[in-house]
């Protein structure tokens, strides 16, 4: 009887991952940065303790600078969603308005400093909001030096899937 | 969930409180109970868990009365939207509202605590489905760095004024307060208010 509880609860912790469609390791929406370079010199993360991770629900972000340089972002992070759907990355356009009261931010590597962070809001609205989907969210901005943003353009992306 | 007013206000202004866990209300808890170790791609280990019962938020708002906006005639040379009310006609009603003014953290923990983003998503009172979402905090200056002056330290009470946010009669809004400690715990702290 336990080993069967056991299965069961196997089952129902890979059952989520299992209906959600992979997509291949090399796939990736074009946004204007070389593949290599997204998640080199910022990092995106989605913590569970500021998100639902449900349809409908915003998903919030912290953004980190991993490498030695800063860089500067858009007020909204130039966050961008994908929302992956027979075997396609499709831009999701369709979001709930963000305001933001700040203007540009310039982050500073945040060397071991969790507290250096910034926070980057995505809003998509989803259709079929009784399927499990899998986004995948981008950020981008450009290495500011010298006091001035340079064209180096740098991102980081991270994959979130999304409970009816 | 309309909110209480809790004590006396400060002025006009009202504020109420949950304490995140503990007495809170399960629909303003989010996020799981495990505790779950998750890994940054440079391999920094980050302890995302949501925060034990040790963090009071506060939402500061003050009533604010709205005029109505009446629907206009579009500009010359512009089609008029059919899906818009007819020109004269009341397109978001008057009334009083309200205008959040501030949050306040209250760290019981043994943690130093950072607010990372204070939010708020506007939604009619008759629907969940946001309209608009409003990042309050950080808020200042057309530049910022993020540094630590967001920190609240254990057994301080830490207010934190926005730039007021309103909320137009027949809206509410779901105020959002994301905290994180240093060690790397994440907790979001959720109020639903109604004017």
């Amino acid at each position: 009887m336990k080993r069967l509880s056991m299965l069961v609860m196997l089952f129902m912790l890979a059952l989520p991952s299992a209906c959600v469609p992979q997509p291949d390791g090399e796939d990736m929406p074009e946004i204007g940065i070389p593949v290599e370079s997204l998640n080199s010199q910022v990092n995106a993360f989605a913590p569970k303790g500021w998100n639902t991770f449900k349809v409908g629900d915003p998903i919030t972000l912290e953004i980190y600078v991993i490498g030695n340089e800063e860089i500067i972002f858009p007020p909204d992070f130039g966050i961008r969603t994908f929302l992956y759907r027979d075997g396609n990355w499709t831009e999701v356009v369709e979001s709930v308005p963000v305001a933001y009261s700040h203007g540009d931010v310039i982050l500073s590597p945040y060397r071991g400093n969790l507290f250096v962070s910034g926070t980057a809001v995505a809003f998509p609205i989803l259709q079929n909001a009784n399927d499990l989907m899998l986004l995948r969210i981008f950020v981008s901005g450009h290495i500011y030096r010298n006091g001035k943003a340079t064209d180096e353009k740098v991102g980081a992306y991270v994959d979130v899937i999304l409970h009816p | 969930m309309r909110l209480i007013n809790l004590a006396e206000s400060k002025a006009e202004e009202t504020y109420t409180g949950h304490s995140y866990g503990g007495n809170a209300p399960a629909a303003d808890r989010i996020g799981l109970l495990n505790d779950i170790l998750v890994w940054i791609r440079d391999n920094t280990p980050l302890l995302d868990r949501v925060f034990p019962p040790e963090v009071n938020g506060v939402i500061f708002y003050q009533p604010k009365v709205f005029e109505p906006v009446i629907a206009l005639e579009p500009p010359p040379g512009f089609p008029r939207n059919p899906f818009l009310p007819q020109p004269g006609s009341v397109l978001i009603p008057g009334g009083t509202g309200i205008s959040i003014t501030g949050v306040q953290i209250e760290n019981h923990g043994w943690e130093v605590l950072g607010i990372q983003s204070v939010r708020v998503d506007l939604h009619p009172v008759n629907s969940n489905q946001s309209y608009r979402s409003i990042l309050a905090y950080p808020f200042d200056y057309p530049i910022i760095t993020s540094s630590e002056f967001n920190v609240v330290q254990p057994g301080d009470i830490f207010r934190l004024n926005i730039d007021p946010v309103d909320v137009p009669p027949e809206s509410a809004a779901k105020v959002t307060i994301h905290v994180r400690s240093k060690s790397g715990r994440y907790g979001s702290i959720v109020q639903e208010i109604v004017p």
